[in-house]
């Protein structure tokens, strides 16, 4: 039986949704998948950081812990789980390159047999659960607590895992 | 039967900000001939630029051990834990059934350097633990300071790992000489972190290991102009 492999990509400022992305990480993990974590930049990090005074440290912290999703990581990827912030918007300035690049990999084949889920708080992640369907990945529901995460990772694991061998 | 493993003849990985001696296969370094020793599947020899690190990853049934010789590395992890590493203290982290973790120089100053071990757990799918323990600089010296062991004892207090298997500091002034007993069947590795030291009268540099079976008795001394610290494992 071949591993999974989910590419986890988040958008945080103050760390929790680094938090819901961590677990579904724990989770894919317990599945016994490999997994990816990627964190979307700031387009202007300076200013990030002066508009957004009370996540400085965790902002800080997170600029030197995480890359930027690539094309390779999405191509790499069986499963690929957005965990998006409450302000979420498919057109919002972080996440509008990021589903560029995915709707791009949709339109030349590269997503098909792929998996897909949102993690967010309730409306961020039903809207972000359209995108994945827009994108046609095998959807996974959605989930928005840190507990339901871990489980929601492991889903996604063997979904992928399910989608491979199928 | 003593088996020198060199420190030139080990596997050497250089990203920039990272310099690394694999003593084991790990990573880009792949030697069928080292793929670990009894339980002791790697032992990495870490030199860590300012302000630089590993990025959180994950690890999945594996217990590592962590143990600083200079500077401080920040580790946080999944369960919530965040907390620097600095000399004389040692960190056990068992994977089990899920963790993922980051490992940062916690200077923007100095670099780090750090030993890093992986020894393979009795059992897979355990819960997933984080120890840290520090202890009086004294405790090392002229004797085997216990890091590791399965069981928690009433003594020292040491990290406690799911395998059978024992993990040692020692620090040897010039010439001194600790002896240690091996339980006739059971394996060591002594890995030299500082300084040199010999070992019935072969002489290990710092960064050299040995692998050692059929022995009841090691004795270690100090090398005569600057002594030196060893790790020492206890394997099955």
């Amino acid at each position: 039986m071949s591993q999974a492999k989910v590419l986890i990509t988040f958008y945080s400022r103050g760390g929790s949704t680094e938090k819901l992305a961590l677990a579904a990480a724990v989770g894919a993990v317990q599945a016994r998948a490999s997994i990816r974590l990627r964190r979307l930049p700031d387009l202007m990090p300076a200013k990030t950081i002066e508009e957004f005074p009370e996540c400085k440290e965790a902002l800080e912290r997170m600029y030197k812990e995480y890359v930027a999703p690539g094309e390779s990581d999405v191509l790499w990827a069986d499963a690929l789980i957005l965990a998006v912030p409450a302000h979420f918007s498919p057109s919002s300035a972080e996440w509008m390159g990021y589903l560029e690049l995915l709707g791009r990999l949709q339109s030349e084949g590269k997503l098909q047999g792929k998996a897909g889920s949102a993690l967010g708080t309730e409306s961020a992640a039903i809207l972000c659960s359209r995108v994945i369907l827009q994108l046609g990945l095998t959807a996974v529901p959605p989930v928005s607590s840190v507990e339901r995460a871990v489980t929601q990772g492991r889903r996604v694991a063997a979904v992928a895992r399910a989608l491979k061998e199928d | 039967m003593i088996k020198i493993r060199k420190s030139e003849e080990r596997g050497h990985g250089d990203r920039g900000w990272l310099n690394a001696h694999y003593s084991f296969s790990f990573a880009d370094y792949y030697d069928p001939a080292y793929m670990g020793f009894s339980a002791l599947r790697v032992l990495n020899d870490d030199r860590i630029a300012p302000g630089k690190g590993f990025g959180p990853h994950a690890h999945r049934d594996m217990e590592i051990i962590t143990y600083v010789l200079e500077g401080g590395l920040l580790h946080r992890d999944s369960m919530g834990e965040q907390h620097i590493l600095v000399p004389n203290e040692v960190q056990t982290m068992s994977a089990g059934n899920g963790i993922v973790h980051s490992e940062f120089n916690a200077s923007e100053k100095e670099p780090v350097h750090s030993i890093q071990i992986w020894i393979e757990p009795r059992a897979e799918d355990l819960a997933p633990s984080y120890q840290q323990i520090a202890f009086p600089p004294a405790e090392k010296r002229g004797r085997f300071r216990l890091l590791a062991a399965p069981e928690r004892s009433d003594g020292e207090r040491a990290t406690v790992i799911n395998q059978d298997a024992r993990l040692y500091v020692a620090e040897l002034a010039p010439g001194e000489t600790v002896k240690q007993a091996l339980v006739p069947g059971r394996h060591a590795w002594v890995q030299v972190v500082r300084g040199k030291v010999s070992l019935h009268g072969q002489l290990l540099n710092e960064g050299d290991g040995a692998a050692i079976s059929g022995e009841t008795e090691l004795s270690f001394v100090g090398d005569r102009r600057e002594g030196g610290e060893i790790l020492l494992f206890d394997l099955p």
